[in-house]
């Protein structure tokens, strides 16, 4: 498991299933990750909310700690703690 | 027969990655900085090509991006990367099923991925 910790520099919704986020402190130093789901109820509305934070910690310019495979891109958890 | 020799998987994606290196500095975008592939699994390691005003240079090194920061850094299961690198697997798919991630300016990779031809729309 590995975790990756920014500011949510970019956000690309690809397709129904999937959606790239940059994190990382600037524009030109960022790690590029997924959110992906596989269709089913409760994967879509998971993902959703991923999405839903990634999008609101934007717009305010929150720090994220995104959780994810050490070898793979998709994120699994995000958190986002207290100022 | 059959038996595979030891260290066959690691020279094979060293191979793939020096010929990819080749194309590398034949093209317009590269510059200088080191681009680090940390890589898991049969024929893992950590390598780094340098990519410098005397040309590009590949080296397996476990120092890899210590001494310097990298300019980019791919991360995944060596054989996937590798099937990327030798045009066996899409790029884009792979990344999006999760297969690997990338860190960096991710600007200047879409740059050398699209000008190498491993994706067909800039990032």
């Amino acid at each position: 498991m590995a975790q990756t910790t920014g500011l949510v520099q970019r956000l690309l919704l690809w397709s129904s299933t999937a959606a790239c986020v940059w994190i990382g402190p600037r524009p030109n130093n960022t790690e590029l990750l997924v959110v992906t789901n596989d269709g089913s109820g409760a994967d879509s509305a998971f993902a959703n909310t991923l999405i839903q934070i990634l999008a609101a910690a934007s717009t305010n310019f929150r720090a994220v700690i995104a959780t994810h495979g050490a070898t793979s891109s998709k994120i699994t958890m995000v958190q986002i703690d207290p100022v | 027969m059959g038996k595979k020799k030891r260290g066959a998987g690691r020279l094979t994606f060293q191979d793939s990655l020096i010929r990819a290196s080749e194309r590398l500095a034949k093209s317009k975008a590269v510059r200088p900085g080191d681009i680090v592939f940390r890589l898991a699994g049969e024929g893992g390691g950590s390598f780094v090509v340098e990519c410098g005003e005397q040309g590009v240079r590949v080296a397996e090194t476990a120092a890899a991006g210590a001494d310097r920061a990298p300019v980019i850094e791919v991360i995944g299961e060596a054989r996937i990367v590798e099937a990327i690198l030798t045009g066996q697997k899409d790029a884009r798919e792979q990344f999006l099923t999760g297969r690997f991630r990338v860190r960096g300016d991710l600007r200047y990779l879409s740059e050398i991925a699209l000008e190498l031809g491993y994706i067909k729309e800039p990032l």
